[in-house]
């Protein structure tokens, strides 16, 4: 589905902190949306967690800079990790240049299974999505003035 | 044109041609709040050709595409130039280089020219960011090294009367025909524990302001106290600015090479030639 320029697949999960989430039973892979990766363009940097760490829902997973800006991923789950990109550690533009494919940044072991019915499936987050978007282009606007 | 040291790190001066402003303190961007960033504008316009403040040997140019949030954003890019003899280089970003990697260029001639991308304000004129840097970890927001202002002991004091010369769409400028100086440098004092100090913010748009040429201690404008000032970064206590009796939305006071401090004004209320005192109140 696209939401404006903005392309959200529609078989992944999505959280307000903009990622998108592959649920596959106890397991689930995360990465920035393509929105995501526009409001962080030139992802210059990722410190990335260790396997077998454990982090709550809501917790600081993956603290990560632009060339200007500092910001984090944070856990859309309750999770252990089980595997990072490690492709990100050389380069993290992966991340902005694909966001849903290459850029993928953790694979996750739910330890609350039940939490991703707080998840939003792309009908239900293209509406909060839409207003971060009209937001940001609200910024811009005095460009065309 | 003459070129004045405005910071330095280990031997690498950041140099500035007259008619120059700078700031180390008066933007919301993480280095800024740990010295580790200076932002310096000549004046110009987007798209004006802007000049590079250090001599060296440009090592690396990075682009970065604007955000697709506004087709007038212009794409961004991180220059990074090593002066001769220094482990460390200095990035850049806000300006389009004219140069390319290999390329020598000295302090003062021509870089590049001026962009406006996503980090700016509708009141921010062009200008670049600077930080100085490992040369294997260029681009970054962390692990940037600390500037050091270059500044004489300021003299006199900044009379918070002035007139409005500037009237721009989203902002207007007020100059102080009496201000504090040091050398060729000049801005907006403030008190800090008895000593005399440039105001440096953009207040109250952003959340922490700062001093150049003290420390730290009680930091006050005309005997009115407004935070306390640790390491250069202020952390504000209660108070609004006022011009004439109307209380500011925002101003911000930098650092000058046009020999008379001057404060900036958002959004652009004031008219040109109006006659204006500045009072700050808790």
């Amino acid at each position: 589905m696209k939401v404006d320029e903005f392309e959200f697949p529609d078989d992944l999960l999505y959280d307000e902190n903009h990622l998108w989430i592959k649920v596959d039973g106890t397991t689930a892979r995360i990465g920035l949306t393509d929105l995501g990766q526009a409001l962080y363009k030139g992802i210059m940097h990722i410190d990335l967690p260790e396997p077998g760490e454990e982090f709550p829902r809501g917790d600081t997973i993956a603290p990560f800079e632009t060339i200007k800006s500092v910001s984090k991923i944070i856990a859309p789950l309750t999770c252990k990790i089980s595997k990072v990109n490690e492709k990100l550690r050389e380069n993290s533009e992966i991340i902005n240049e694909s966001p849903y494919g290459e850029g993928w940044i953790l694979e996750l072991e739910l330890q609350k299974p039940e939490e991703k019915d707080s998840l939003m499936p792309i009908s239900k987050a293209a509406e909060v999505y839409a207003e971060v978007i009209k937001k940001e282009k609200e910024k811009y606007a005095y460009l065309y003035e | 044109m003459a070129l004045t040291p405005i910071a330095i790190f280990g031997r690498m001066e950041i140099l500035a041609k007259k008619d120059s402003l700078f700031s180390f303190y008066s933007s919301p961007y993480p280095a800024h709040r740990e010295t580790k960033a200076l932002d310096l504008t000549s004046g110009g316009e987007r798209y004006d050709d802007m000049y590079s403040p250090v001599s060296g040997e440009i090592i690396a140019i990075k682009k970065i595409p604007a955000p697709e949030f506004s087709k007038n954003l212009d794409d961004e890019y991180v220059t990074a130039i090593l002066p001769e003899g220094s482990d460390h280089a200095l990035k850049i970003i806000h300006l389009e280089p004219s140069l390319d990697v290999g390329d020598y260029i000295d302090a003062g001639e021509k870089l590049g020219k001026l962009i406006r991308t996503e980090f700016f304000w509708k009141f921010n004129d062009p200008g670049i960011h600077m930080e100085i840097r490992k040369r294997d970890d260029l681009f970054r927001t962390g692990g940037g090294m600390r500037f050091e202002p270059v500044l004489d002991p300021i003299e006199g004091e900044t009379e918070l009367t002035g007139k409005v010369t500037k009237r721009a769409e989203h902002y207007s400028i007020i100059e102080f025909p009496s201000s504090g100086t040091s050398g060729d440098i000049t801005g907006l004092t403030c008190d800090v524990n008895g000593r005399n100090a440039f105001l440096d913010c953009t207040h109250p748009y952003v959340d922490y302001g700062g001093v150049v040429g003290a420390k730290g201690g009680k930091v006050s404008v005309n005997g009115t106290a407004i935070g306390l000032a640790i390491d250069g970064i202020i952390q504000y206590s209660n108070f609004d600015i006022y011009i004439n009796d109307a209380k500011a939305e925002c101003i911000s006071s930098v650092l000058s090479l046009r020999k008379r401090a001057e404060l900036k004004v958002i959004p652009a209320v004031l008219k040109e030639g109006e006659k204006v005192t500045i009072t700050v109140k808790k």
